[in-house]
């Protein structure tokens, strides 16, 4: 579907780009167990049912109820929900609290987003445009504080009941996330707007390790294990299986972004337009020539409202020419696979379930989700 | 499955495209990185294999670095250098430090850590994390990135002193002090301090020696080398009534 939102600049390529010439986003076979995506379906299903419950228990707000619940409403994989769902059942029994947690977890990740879509300046989200595309930046910003507010209470109110133990752990966790997410986007915005160049791989990931994994791996984790263990587990255990996994699902994301599909959720090539470090602009530094350097500094150079169609596709060209989506591929399958060891050193002494199971799936289900 | 097209049959009926496979995949999966270190090109744009292997190399050292940062911090705050306050002090410092990281995100994270923390239902949930004499917490947390000045009393229950950081000398020799002055006026220094070498010998230990009349207040003083006069470290020590 081709709509024109008032405001947003080229819809209709914006909609239905013609996708990137030779460019395969998802590199594996399909290998993902089928139950993977039905566990994460069942897990968002009992994690959405929380967060409706949450938001209807709400009192109306005007200008604010409405923005609060507009994102978690909108269609999303609720992979989040479901690691901390699997991990809480890790031990045998997932305690009933797990899915409240996993709405706080939801909930917590669209607070982010908002946030997000303000400071990278995006037009849409999931399909839809952004909600400060639709209610002016001062209202969403209003809004997405009110959303981390808003989870951090349902978190509260998930773990309390489990003792002050968890409790103390689970804001330990939090506080700890809430730290790395902050200190990673601090990163990524600084590198763009200070214009950053020079950075190399493992740069990228520190980055990647603050600004995603631990928001949308590590903690989630880290929540289900304390939940399903009554707080005994020691939520390093998935650290390392959390970052590779999370690595993995960042790398294919900013791959993704390469391929034109509207249920992708993204603008396409945006996050050129936005100026984003990713992995494949900084092989593509390390690999052009100076005069290929010079035309990636010169369109980063550029403020956003500037950078045209053509310029943002003739960088996308040279990557492509350089291997730097390769490069990526490549990189996302190797961390792909420590995230697959990781697996086995964190889980592989616990009894073979379905959420076991389902978490070892997520692995080659970062490549094949869309 | 894409398979290929179908095509009538000369008597003009429709066949079925003949699928690629008739069974499951059954090898084991392999991220075509893992298939690249092995040896395996793919893209055919450059040999992956080292730049890859290099990439997970990096992965393994940045979460490394990550967690022993996190278990430093954790450590600080378990043996009692977190610089914790008195209960009931304690939680409006553990909130100030939550209301800082909530300023970073939002401002109605400040107002509602603040509301969650004057809750008195979960006061009690949250326990005093150390039993030991309670100090004054700074503003921010020192990173200890070198060894640490660690202060034991003589003669007095009645003092309390944070452990800073220490700046190593380019050449150190021993530590001297002029002693711990007044910040207000007419009470005397404390001026009898020796140093010796932590028990982990990783750090020093201040044995100040307290007067037993001292009067209540703040003192604070330089720790210098004996030998360069360079400075390093800034103690204040807390005497109460």
């Amino acid at each position: 579907m081709n709509v024109a939102w008032p405001g947003v600049e080229d819809a209709g390529a914006a909609q239905q780009g013609p996708g990137f010439a030779g460019f395969e986003p998802a590199p594996c076979g399909t290998v993902t167990p089928p139950t993977v995506g039905q566990a994460l379906k069942a897990h968002g299903a009992a994690a959405r049912a929380e967060l409706e419950r949450f938001l209807r228990a709400q009192p109306e707000a005007p200008f604010l109820s409405a923005l609060v619940a507009d994102y978690p409403r909108r269609p999303g994989k609720m992979m989040r929900a479901g690691l901390c769902m699997a991990a809480a059942g890790l031990f045998g029994h997932r305690p009933p609290q797990a899915a409240r947690a996993a709405a706080a977890i939801e909930l917590f990740h669209n607070g982010l987003l908002i946030h997000d879509d303000i400071e990278d300046d995006s037009e849409e989200r999931r399909g839809l445009p952004t909600l400060q595309r639709l209610h002016g930046l001062p209202l969403a910003l209003n809004a997405g504080d009110a959303t981390l507010m808003h989870a951090i209470a349902l978190l509260l109110d998930a773990v309390e009941p489990l003792g002050p133990h968890v409790v103390k752990q689970a804001m330990a966790a939090t506080l700890r996330m809430s730290r790395e997410t902050a200190e990673g986007q601090a990163l990524e915005l600084g590198w763009r707007d200070g214009g950053t160049m020079g950075l190399t791989d493992s740069d990228y990931l520190e980055m990647v390790l603050k600004k995603t994994a631990w928001m949308s791996v590590i903690w989630p984790l880290q929540l289900g294990l304390l939940i399903g263990s009554g707080g005994r587990a020691d939520p390093e255990t998935v650290a390392r299986f959390g970052f590779f996994l999370g690595a993995a699902f960042q790398i294919q994301d900013d791959l993704l972004n390469f391929v034109a599909d509207p249920a992708y959720g993204k603008e396409w090539l945006g996050d050129l337009y936005e100026g984003k470090r990713t992995l494949m602009l900084i092989h593509l530094e390390q690999h052009a020539s100076a005069a290929e350097r010079a035309q990636v500094t010169d369109l980063l150079a550029l403020p956003r409202a500037a950078r045209t169609r053509a310029m943002v596709e003739d960088v996308a060209a040279l990557m492509e020419r350089h291997g730097s989506l390769a490069h990526a591929r490549a990189v996302a399958g190797a961390l792909a696979g420590a995230a697959a060891h990781e697996h086995e050193l964190a889980f592989g002494r616990l009894p073979d379930t379905a959420d076991r199971a389902l978490l070892a799936g997520l692995v080659p289900w970062v490549f094949e989700r869309r | 499955m894409a398979g290929k097209k179908g095509s009538a049959s000369p008597g003009g009926r429709a066949r079925k495209p003949t699928p690629e496979r008739t069974g499951p995949i059954r090898d084991a999966w392999t991220p075509p990185g893992l298939a690249a270190a092995r040896g395996h090109h793919t893209g055919g744009h450059e040999d992956v294999g080292e730049a890859v292997a290099e990439a997970v190399r990096s992965g393994y050292r940045v979460i490394g670095e990550n967690l022993r940062q996190g278990r430093a911090a954790a450590d600080r705050m378990a043996a009692g250098r977190y610089e914790l306050a008195d209960a009931p002090e304690e939680l409006s410092v553990l909130g100030t430090r939550l209301v800082q990281l909530g300023r970073e995100l939002s401002t109605v994270w400040f107002d509602l850590v603040g509301a969650v923390l004057r809750d008195p239902g979960l006061k009690d949930v949250l326990k005093p994390l150390h039993a030991k004499a309670p100090v004054h917490a700074p503003a921010e947390a020192p990173v200890a990135t070198g060894p640490m000045l660690s202060v034991v009393f003589l003669g007095t229950d009645r003092a309390r002193a944070k452990a800073v950081p220490m700046q190593v000398a380019e050449r150190p020799s021993s530590l001297v002090t002029a002693g711990f002055h007044p910040l207000g006026t007419g009470q005397p220094p404390i001026t009898k301090v020796t140093f010796k070498l932590s028990g982990d010998g990783e750090g020093i230990v201040a044995l100040v020696e307290v007067p037993e009349h001292q009067p209540a207040g703040h003192y604070s003083g330089t720790v210098c080398d004996a030998a360069s006069g360079e400075p390093v470290a800034a103690l204040t020590i807390e005497i109460h009534g």
